[in-house]
């Protein structure tokens, strides 16, 4: 076996089960089978991932336009630190929309005392619509005063020493007698007119 | 309308290539069924990854069903050139018979050559594969293919001289 030529025979012939291997029957068939059922999962598959999406897209939508339109819109106001100074002996008036939750009661060096509402107003507000609610200079705003206080108000300008008089009330209320005089009868009055 | 004009030149492609990747296959795996099944699997990757900018289909392909059939290959065939047997040393009555028992000899050499040399001489036995192709396969140089096959050759060659020259 030194002859290369025989050598090149023995492996040309030994090569051969490589060069001449053939499929079964059909081969070509069964792969172009696979790949049109691979072709249809893959179809299954971005169909199901297309739905899942588009229904995903929808409900964003949906709800991003549920938002938008909604009626009623929740305000929460900030922390705000109110004094009201009142008259001594005055309660001091309970607001509609503040909640106290903390209320301290000081002196002020001009004798009135100073109500401070420490209030964290959580009321919730309720606004219409989507304008913006203006700014108030003061809040709550003031109501039209009652005929009683504009008359307190005209006798605090024009006598305000009136106000500042102690109260009589300890004082005893002096009536003069009451004088009642008799009713006289008078002559061929009232008996035996008829 | 394109997934279906792709799965019409997909067909084209494996009706012309898919016994080429067989072989491919099946000089690695020596087995029919297995080399099929990587055929398939060769073109469902095909499929999946597109094969619109491939330049060289036959090597491209050969070089999927090369490495899908190395992957395939579990367990390395640990024979060893020394435990081949040699062929019976009675006398045989044909020539053809001697001959025959030689080629076999030979499978079995090949089948226990390393891989560095024997992956080299079993793609160059196909037609379909240039020098350069194979070497693209093997992901090496188309020198280091021609000098692997010369050195399975020289390999070859020597042991059946030994195998000769025992019998005599």
């Amino acid at each position: 076996m030194t002859d290369n030529n025989e050598f090149d025979q023995v492996l040309d012939d030994a090569l051969a089960e490589y060069r001449v291997a053939e499929p079964l029957a059909g081969m070509e068939e069964r792969v172009l089978q696979r790949l049109s059922l691979q072709a249809a999962h893959r179809r299954t598959l971005w169909g199901s991932w297309s739905a899942v999406a588009t229904a995903a897209v929808v409900l964003a939508v949906a709800a991003w336009i549920g938002l938008a339109r909604r009626p009623q819109q929740e305000v929460t106001a900030p922390s705000t630190v109110r004094k009201q100074a009142i008259a001594p002996g005055r309660p001091a008036p309970a607001s509609d929309t503040d909640t106290a939750s903390q209320q301290l009661t000081t002196k002020q060096p001009s004798g009135a005392r100073t109500v401070l509402h420490s209030t964290r107003v959580s009321a919730k507000v309720q606004l219409t619509g989507n304008e913006p609610v203006p700014m108030r200079e003061r809040f709550p705003s003031p109501a039209p005063l009652q005929p009683e206080e504009r008359m307190l108000l005209a006798l605090a300008t024009t006598h305000p020493e009136a106000l500042l008089k102690e109260p009589e009330s300890d004082k005893e209320i002096a009536f003069a007698p009451i004088n009642i005089t008799p009713l006289v009868k008078e002559a061929g009055g009232y008996e035996g007119e008829n | 309308m394109a997934e279906a004009g792709e799965l019409a030149t997909l067909e084209s492609v494996v009706r012309e290539h898919a016994r080429f990747v067989f072989k491919v296959a099946y000089g690695v795996l020596r087995n029919s069924h297995d080399a099929e099944d990587v055929v398939q699997e060769v073109y469902l990757r095909v499929h999946r990854s597109g094969f619109r900018d491939v330049k060289d289909m036959r090597a491209w392909l050969a070089r999927i069903a090369f490495r899908l059939a190395i992957d395939r290959l579990r367990a390395p065939q640990g024979v060893d050139l020394a435990d081949i047997e040699p062929p019976s040393r009675e006398p045989d009555a044909e020539h053809l018979a001697m001959h025959r028992q030689q080629v076999n000899f030979v499978q079995k050499l090949i089948a226990a050559l390393p891989a560095e040399l024997r992956y080299p001489l079993v793609l160059s036995a196909m037609d379909e594969l240039s020098s350069r192709q194979i070497a693209e396969v093997l992901d090496t140089t188309e020198s280091a293919v021609r000098g692997r096959i010369f050195r399975a050759r020289q390999l070859l060659q020597e042991r059946l001289s030994a195998r000769t020259e025992a019998k005599r």
